[in-house]
């Protein structure tokens, strides 16, 4: 009863990924997938930028989606699963969009044959993966 | 450089803008993955301790990866167009404190319960955040992975 009463009210807030200069790693991921901040927290020791995507700052707000929260790690990242994963409309334009501001490319893109879908991992400055799907238009 | 040169530039510049803009303006999340050694068996883990249930699952030769939401049933899951919570193989293990999901949950020591009975642990017990009535909880999966829970003030 206990465990059913927990089940029933849970929700997916936020995921998080992590890197040693949180303003610097927010403004990558504004730069390269057009998310905005929505708030943060400031607390001695520890700062929190939570961002989501919207054209705006208000629009970011106003999203009711999951949103993206960077906190700080000061150690090298050492994990293979990309923790977060982004759909987009235009593999290639993300991928040079995420290029343009301090990201790389993890291999190259590829095309599923069975799906159509397009997928790749990118790397931020930090270090995490992040994969990206691009399906196919119909 | 020429007129004709700067005006090239400038529309190569613009274009170029344009490109990152397109691309920054149709973006969005889809799901927040994590990983361990027998992804069937965390995907118990999740469905027992959050209610989560499985919407999709995807086999490659030697790997499985099962796609995860909330809803009272399997349909609604399925139907819900919230960020997914995806499960993939890892085999080493993890060297990372940062929790990769946050859960908004209604009653964080309830929710703790059942983290414990589904195999996971907690990484201390759940504390208010200051004084602002936010209680925040660290959940740890079977396969060592953080997640965070936060209950926010009721009304």
């Amino acid at each position: 009863m206990l465990a059913v009463t927990a089940q029933a009210d849970v929700s997916h807030f936020a995921a998080r990924v992590g890197g040693p200069d949180v303003p610097a790693l927010a403004k990558f991921y504004e730069s390269a997938f057009g998310m905005n901040e929505v708030s943060r927290l400031q607390v001695p020791g520890v700062l929190e930028i939570f961002i989501n995507f919207g054209e705006t700052a208000a629009a970011a707000k106003a999203n009711p989606d999951a949103q993206i929260i960077i906190m700080r790690r000061a150690k090298a990242l050492e994990d293979p699963v990309p923790h977060l994963i982004f759909y987009v409309t235009d593999a290639k334009a993300t991928v040079e969009a995420v290029k343009a501001a301090g990201g790389s490319l993890r291999g190259q893109l590829r095309r599923i044959a069975q799906t159509g879908d397009v997928i790749g991992v990118v790397i931020d400055p930090a270090g995490n993966l992040i994969e990206l799907i691009q399906r196919p238009k119909h | 450089m020429s007129t004709r040169g700067v005006f090239a530039a400038t529309i190569a510049a613009c274009a170029a803008f344009m490109l990152v803009a397109a691309a920054q303006a149709d973006v969005s999340l889809n799901a927040a993955r994590v990983g361990g050694p027998d992804v069937p068996a965390l995907a118990k883990f999740y469905a027992s301790a959050f209610g989560l249930k499985e919407v999709n699952r995807i086999k490659l030769p030697g790997a499985v990866e099962i796609m995860m939401n909330f809803g009272d049933t399997t349909e609604a899951a399925k139907s819900n167009q919230a960020a997914q919570i995806v499960l993939m193989h890892r085999a080493g293990a993890l060297k990372d404190s940062v929790p990769h999901l946050i859960l908004n949950v209604s009653d964080v020591n309830a929710t703790a319960a059942a983290v414990k009975a589904a195999g996971g642990t907690m990484q201390g017990a759940p504390r208010e955040f200051g004084k602002s009535r936010i209680f925040i909880g660290i959940a740890i999966d079977p396969a060592g992975n953080l997640i965070e829970m936060i209950q926010r003030p009721k009304g």
